[in-house]
């Protein structure tokens, strides 16, 4: 369909094979085609499986009938088991149980798209897990989740965890992105914000520690700094605040040119 | 408490401030002393303690763990300790009232070559101190007042009662960051400035000296825990640090001093 409605003729002029067959890149004119599909919201679904799995098989604290019926009303009239669901482990902590589940949710998703090569005429297929700032769109259309996420709030960046609930340290944190095998994905976005104030006092610290994180297979890491103070700041005061990028999940963009609630979502992450 | 059990009422990872490094920091519950400033009140009683917090949720401070059960959430970082030149700090509280675990723990991460960084008042038998200097990489050692008698008054033991282990700890070459809470109306004053060289110039393996001057972020749990906070509203401004390094650096010389922005 893309090839109908642009056939890419100057790029085409660009790449050897297709100059060699007479054929532009969609047209024939490429040894492989490869391509991308996008997921989002993956650790809400992730943590959302494993309070599923933690409430309703290993506790049989409630059905899953009874639990689809609360979240279709926005747990409104079921706080205690909004506070429980909130209260469970969360992606982020350096807890097996926990990111075992968005790992399997991971390979899962890699291996169906890639096994769909050959069903999009593709020579590969894979998935790209880097959300810019949709998952505050997609999250605005999506009802409540397992995960404690109220009807219409974001949905997970990236790989990056429920916002406020990594709590176990930036350590803890490395650890559970390490946990996602990332050879099968065409990329995933790590947000960390570091408060400007870290990198100030202990700045071998952080990048021996982000060197680390490498060394040990990480691979991709979106750091931002700043500090809390700052952003509030700029959000009342737009004008002063023109030079302030902020790095949101595969994208730059202004701060102060960013819709309010994207703002706020970036405020409410946690920084260390 | 037991060489398999302990009471902590925090586990906190990627520390970047008890130590060189990144660290995991364990706090052990119970102190012997009651420094008016402590910023840890939570820390105080060898029991756990339950509280209701401002938001009206209920909290509890202390639980009891086992070795096996600690030991895997202070292995779990020991490749960001081999990166970044950090490792494993014991504080609290004062981790030495929990002497047998504390020393089997130090042990334990000696075998492994973990860092180990122990941070106390200096409290404890000298048998205790005795053995377990072999197995601690760096001693952070609080050092509140040169008084004795003020240092009762604004801790609850006395001064004298802790030089026999001062001594023994700063001859003993293990290597020894010197803490200093500076907190205005009870140490800022010239002569504890003075003493602190002095100190300083004693440790036979001195790292630094750390100024730790005095905050209230603590404040909020005192009123939590119904304790009563004795320091009022004492403030340290960027002119008192000014002054204080001034007066420091003439009586620190040469020695590293570290003094937070």
């Amino acid at each position: 369909m893309l090839e109908e409605e642009a056939g890419f003729l100057a790029m085409s002029l660009m790449l050897d094979s297709c100059v060699e067959r007479a054929r532009p890149m969609l047209k024939g004119g490429m040894e492989m085609l490869g391509g991308t599909l996008e997921s989002y919201g993956n650790i809400t679904v992730s943590d959302s499986m494993y309070a599923i799995n933690q409430l309703v098989f290993e506790d049989e604290a409630l059905s899953m009938t009874d639990y689809i019926k609360c979240l279709d009303v926005d747990f409104d009239g079921h706080e205690e088991l909004l506070e429980k669901v909130l209260d469970l482990p969360k992606f982020g902590n350096d807890i097996d149980e926990v990111d075992e589940f968005a790992e399997r949710l991971n390979l899962h998703l890699c291996k169906l798209t890639r096994a769909q090569a050959k069903l999009v005429d593709l020579h590969h297929f894979l998935i790209v897990v880097i959300n810019n700032s949709a998952n505050i769109t997609l999250g605005a259309h999506t009802g409540a989740s397992a995960d404690g996420r109220r009807d219409g709030q974001p949905v997970t960046n990236g790989h990056t965890p429920s916002t406020g609930r990594d709590k176990s340290g930036i350590t803890a944190l490395f650890n559970s992105i390490l946990k996602l095998s990332c050879q099968y994905h065409a990329g995933a976005v790590h947000n960390i914000r570091f408060a400007k104030e870290t990198l100030k006092k202990h700045y071998s610290e952080v990048v021996s520690l982000v060197d680390g994180y490498f060394s040990l297979g990480g691979a991709q890491c979106m750091i931002t700094i700043t500090s809390r103070d700052e952003l509030e700041d700029a959000i009342a005061n737009p004008q002063d605040y023109g030079h302030l990028l902020v790095r949101l999940g595969g994208y730059s963009a202004r701060f102060v040119d960013l819709p309010k609630e994207i703002q706020q979502e970036v405020v409410a992450r946690n920084a260390y | 408490m037991s060489a398999d059990k302990a009471i902590v009422f925090d586990i906190q990872r990627g520390s970047m401030v008890d130590g060189p490094g990144v660290r995991t920091t364990v706090f052990f519950k119970g102190c012997p002393l009651r420094c008016a400033w402590c910023h840890n009140p939570e820390a105080l009683t060898l029991e756990a303690q339950t509280c209701i917090s401002k938001s009206g949720k209920t909290k509890t401070y202390g639980e009891t763990l086992g070795f096996k059960e600690l030991w895997s959430q202070i292995e779990k970082d020991r490749l960001f300790f081999e990166k970044t030149g950090g490792g494993l700090t014991l504080s609290g509280g004062e981790p030495m009232l929990q002497f047998e675990f504390v020393l089997e723990l130090a042990k334990k991460a000696k075998k492994v070559g973990i860092h180990t960084a122990l941070d106390t008042t200096g409290f404890g038998k000298k048998e205790q101190w005795q053995k377990i200097l072999p197995q601690i990489d760096l001693v952070l050692l609080d050092y509140k007042h040169s008084d004795s008698e003020l240092h009762r008054k604004w801790t609850g033991v006395s001064g004298a009662s802790l030089d026999l282990n001062f001594e023994f700890i700063l001859n003993s070459g293990v290597k020894v960051r010197l803490r200093c809470p500076i907190v205005p109306g009870v140490n800022n004053t010239n002569e504890h400035f003075e003493a602190i060289g002095k100190m300083a110039r004693r440790t036979r393996n001195l790292e630094l000296i750390e100024i730790l001057p005095y905050h209230d972020m603590g404040k909020y749990k005192y009123a939590e825990l119904g304790l009563d906070y004795k320091l009022g509203n004492s403030t340290v401004s960027a002119e008192d640090r000014l002054d204080w390094e001034s007066s420091l650096q003439k009586y620190c010389g040469e020695l590293p001093l570290k003094i937070p922005g």
